[in-house]
C-alpha cells in the first residue's frame, strides 16, 4: 500500500463511528490528565488497559493514543497558567508561557501552543505515514542477530537520551530483565524463579507490575508534596493573537515541528527532550535572547510544537521494529500483548487497520484537541481546583479494581503491591522506573532472539560483529556509552536536562 | 538536589557516604543479582544449545556486575543521601489495597471499594469522615457501573451475592 492510499484506507477506519468515539474518549481523558498535576499519561494508560482487554485492538490502541498526545495539549494549559507543568514535556513552557499570562498575554500562549501544537500533529502523522512503510521494509530483512542488537542499542539509547545516572539506569534495566525471566521458559517448559506459587507460572503479570510502579508508587511520592490548593490562576484575556505575535511564532513552531518530529523517533528522548532541545534552539538563535524566560512567545511556539510532534513520531519504532522506547510505548505493547498481536515490521501487512488507523487518527485526535482545548479552556482551568486528596482515592481504587478484573485473581492486587513499594523505594534510590518496564517488556524477546542468533551461528558470538546491519547497530550502541565518560558530553546532557 | 548536600553536614563523613542513595541502590542491585544467580538452579547449557538457566546467568550476572560499579562510583563521588520516606502514607496505601485483595473475593466489589477507600483516605486529608463515606460510595457505585454493568466483567458485587 503507497502512503497516500494507506492513509485513505487509514482514515476509513479512524473514521468509523466507534473510532472516533474512543479517540474522543481518548484525547479528553489526556487533555484532563495533562491539566491535572500529579496524573501523568503513564498512569492513566496504565490504569485504562484492563479496560482495553474488551475492546477491539484498532479503538484500544487509538484511544491509549489519544491519552498521549492529548496529555501535551493539555499539560501546557496548566504551565502557563499556573506555572505548574501537568507533564514533563511542558517545563521548559512554563518559563515564558507563565510570563507572558502574567502580562495578560495568556490567552496568546494558549492559542500558541494549541496552534503549534496542531501543525506539529499534523506533520508529525505525515510524517509516520513517510517513515512507516520505510523502516518497516528495513526492518523486514532482519534476523535475530538485528533484532537482538537492535534492542540492545534501544535499551542503550533509551538510558542515555533520557535524564539521570547512566549506570543506575543500566542496572535497572537488568532488573527487568530479571523479572520478565519468571514464570515458564518457553523452550525447555521448566519453571524459573516461581518459588513454587503457581499464579507466577505464567510470569508476573504486565499490568500488576506498571499500575503499581507507575501508578500507586506515584500517588504515595505525590501524597509527600500535595499542596495544589493554592493554584492562582490569571485571568485569559483575547484567545488569539497578534499579526506580531504570528510572525514571531510560526518559525519557531516549524523548527520546534521538525525537531520534534526528528528527536521523537531516538529512543528514551520523546516529548520531554525534544521540548528541552527546541527551548534551547530557539534562545540561541533569537536576535535578543534576554527576551527569554520574560515572555518570549516563540519559547512556546517552539517547545509546544517540538513536544507533540515527539509524542507521536514516537510511535515509529513500535510501530515499525517493535521496539518500546519509553514508558508510553512499553504500555503500548503491553496493551498489544493482550490484544495478541506481536508488535513488529509484520503488524503493517497483517493489520493494516490498526496501523494506518492509528496514523489517520492521530490527525483526527488532533483537530478534536483544537477544539476540545482553546474554546473550553475555561472548564480545564476549573478543574484544577479538584483536590489531590479526592483525586488519589479514585486512582488507587481504579488501579485495585482494574488489576482484579483481568484474571479476578487477588493475587494480582498483591503484586500490584509489591512493586508499588519497590517502585516507591526506586525513586527514593533516585532510579527511574522506566529502564526497567523497558527491560521487563523486552526480556523474553530478547532471550528468545538471542537464542537463536547463537543457535544459528553455532555459539560463535562473532555472528553478530560479522552481520553488518548488527555491527552497525551495536557499534552506535557502544558510541552512546562511551560518549557519556567523555565529559563534554555529559555536560551538555546535565545542562538540556536541567534547563 | 545540591541542596540536599549541605543536610549531610553533621553525619559523620563515612556513613554520609555509604547511606548515600547511589551506594544503597548500587548494594540492593549486586544484592538481587546474587541472589539470582545463587537461586539459578536451572541447566545452563552452552551458547549453541543455550538452557533455561543460560539467560538469567547472564542477566544476574550483569546485574551484579552494574551493583558493583554503581556502589564504587557511589563511594568515589559522593552523592546526595536518601530523602525521608513518607512511611505513614505508603502503609496506609499498601494497607488500603491489601484490605482490597482480601475482601474482594468474600465481601464483593461494594464493601472492598468502600473500606479500600476508607483505609487510603487515612494517607491524606479527605476530610470529616461523612465527607469520606461519600467519596467511597460514590466510588464504589462508579466503579460498580463502569466494570460491571459497562465492561461487563463478572465479579462479586454484593457479600450476599455470588
Amino acid at each position: 500500500m503507497d502512503i497516500l492510499s494507506g492513509l485513505w484506507f487509514g482514515l476509513g477506519v479512524a473514521l468509523q463511528p466507534t473510532n472516533i468515539g474512543f479517540c474522543f474518549i481518548g484525547s479528553l481523558l489526556g487533555t484532563l490528565i495533562g491539566v491535572l498535576p500529579g496524573v501523568g499519561p503513564v498512569a492513566t494508560i496504565a490504569l485504562l488497559l484492563p479496560i482495553t482487554f474488551g475492546l477491539p485492538a484498532t479503538s484500544a490502541i487509538i484511544m491509549l493514543a489519544g491519552i498521549f498526545y492529548g496529555a501535551q495539549y493539555g499539560g501546557s494549559t496548566t504551565a502557563i497558567l499556573i506555572k505548574l507543568p501537568g507533564e514533563t514535556s511542558s517545563v521548559v513552557t512554563t518559563l515564558d508561557g507563565y510570563a507572558m499570562a502574567q502580562q495578560g498575554r495568556g490567552g496568546a500562549a494558549l492559542a500558541t501552543a494549541a496552534l503549534g501544537s496542531f501543525f506539529a500533529g499534523t506533520v508529525a502523522t505525515l510524517f509516520i505515514a513517510v517513515a512507516g512503510p520505510l523502516l518497516t521494509s528495513i526492518a523486514l530483512s532482519f534476523s535475530s542477530a538485528e533484532y537482538f542488537a537492535l534492542m540492545v542499542l534501544g535499551l542503550i539509547a533509551s538510558v542515555v537520551l533520557a535524564h539521570g545516572s547512566v549506570p543506575k539506569a543500566i542496572a535497572m534495566i537488568f532488573v527487568g530483565l530479571a523479572i520478565g525471566l519468571v514464570g515458564t521458559d518457553v523452550n525447555s517448559g521448566e519453571l524459573r524463579y516461581a518459588f513454587d506459587i503457581q499464579e507466577l507460572s505464567d510470569g508476573v503479570g504486565f499490568v500488576p507490575v506498571v499500575l503499581g510502579l507507575f501508578g500507586v508508587s506515584e500517588v504515595i511520592r505525590n501524597l509527600e508534596t500535595a499542596d495544589w490548593r493554592t493554584a492562582r490562576i490569571s485571568p485569559i484575556t483575547r484567545l488569539w493573537l497578534t499579526r506580531e505575535d504570528f510572525r514571531q511564532a510560526a518559525p519557531a513552531a516549524l523548527r520546534g515541528t521538525m525537531l520534534g518530529s526528528f528527536l521523537g523517533v531516538l529512543p528514551g528522548g520523546g516529548a520531554a527532550l525534544a521540548s528541552f532541545a527546541s527551548y534551547g534552539l530557539e534562545k540561541k538563535l533569537a536576535r535578543d535572547p534576554s527576551r527569554f524566560g520574560k515572555g518570549a512567545i516563540e519559547g512556546v511556539a517552539g517547545p509546544e510544537s517540538a513536544n507533540n510532534a515527539a509524542a507521536q513520531t514516537s510511535f515509529i519504532p513500535l510501530l515499525t521494529l517493535g521496539l518500546p522506547t519509553n514508558a508510553v510505548m512499553a504500555l503500548m505493547v503491553g496493551a498489544l500483548i493482550i490484544q495478541g498481536i506481536q508488535p513488529g515490521p509484520l503488524m503493517m501487512e497483517r493489520q493494516p487497520d490498526l496501523f494506518w488507523g492509528l496514523v489517520a487518527s492521530m490527525w483526527v485526535g488532533n483537530i478534536m484537541l483544537l477544539v476540545i482545548n482553546l474554546p473550553l479552556v475555561g472548564i480545564w482551568v476549573r478543574l484544577l481546583k479538584v483536590p489531590y486528596d479526592l483525586l488519589y482515592p479514585a486512582i488507587l481504587v481504579f488501579s485495585a479494581i482494574g488489576v482484579f478484573s483481568l484474571n479476578n485473581s487477588a493475587f494480582d492486587v498483591y503484586v500490584t503491591i509489591v512493586f508499588a513499594l519497590v517502585g516507591y523505594l526506586l525513586i527514593k534510590l533516585d532510579c527511574e522506573p522506566v529502564p526497567l518496564v523497558l527491560g521487563f517488556v523486552l526480556g523474553p524477546l530478547m532471550e528468545e532472539h538471542l537464542r537463536r542468533a547463537m543457535l544459528l551461528s553455532r555459539g560463535d558470538p562473532l555472528v553478530f560483529v560479522n552481520r553488518p546491519i548488527s555491527l552497525g547497530l551495536l557499534a552506535v550502541a557502544a558510541v552512546l556509552l562511551l560518549a557519556i565518560v567523555l565529559p563534554a558530553f555529559r555536560n551538555r546532557r546535565r545542562e538540556m536536562f536541567q534547563e | 538536589m545540591s541542596a540536599d548536600v549541605s543536610e549531610a553536614g553533621p553525619l559523620d563523613p563515612l556513613r554520609a557516604r555509604l547511606l548515600s542513595r547511589d551506594v544503597l541502590a548500587g548494594i540492593l542491585f549486586l544484592t538481587l543479582g546474587l541472589a539470582g544467580l545463587w537461586l539459578n538452579e536451572y541447566r545452563i547449557g552452552m551458547a549453541a544449545r543455550m538452557g533455561p538457566g543460560y539467560m538469567p546467568m547472564l542477566v544476574f550476572g550483569a546485574l551484579a556486575a552494574m551493583g558493583g560499579v554503581v556502589t564504587l562510583i557511589g563511594l568515589v563521588r559522593p552523592g546526595p543521601p536518601v530523602e525521608a520516606m513518607a512511611v505513614a502514607a505508603t502503609i496506609w496505601i499498601l494497607a488500603s489495597l491489601a484490605v482490597f485483595a482480601l475482601t474482594i473475593e468474600r465481601l464483593g466489589l461494594m464493601v472492598a471499594t468502600v473500606l479500600l477507600v476508607g483505609v487510603a483516605s487515612l494517607a491524606g486529608h479527605v476530610g470529616q469522615p461523612l465527607r469520606i463515606l461519600a467519596l467511597a460510595v460514590g466510588l464504589a457505585l462508579f466503579s460498580l457501573a463502569v466494570f460491571v454493568w459497562g465492561l461487563g466483567v463478572t465479579m462479586k458485587v454484593w457479600p450476599w451475592t455470588f
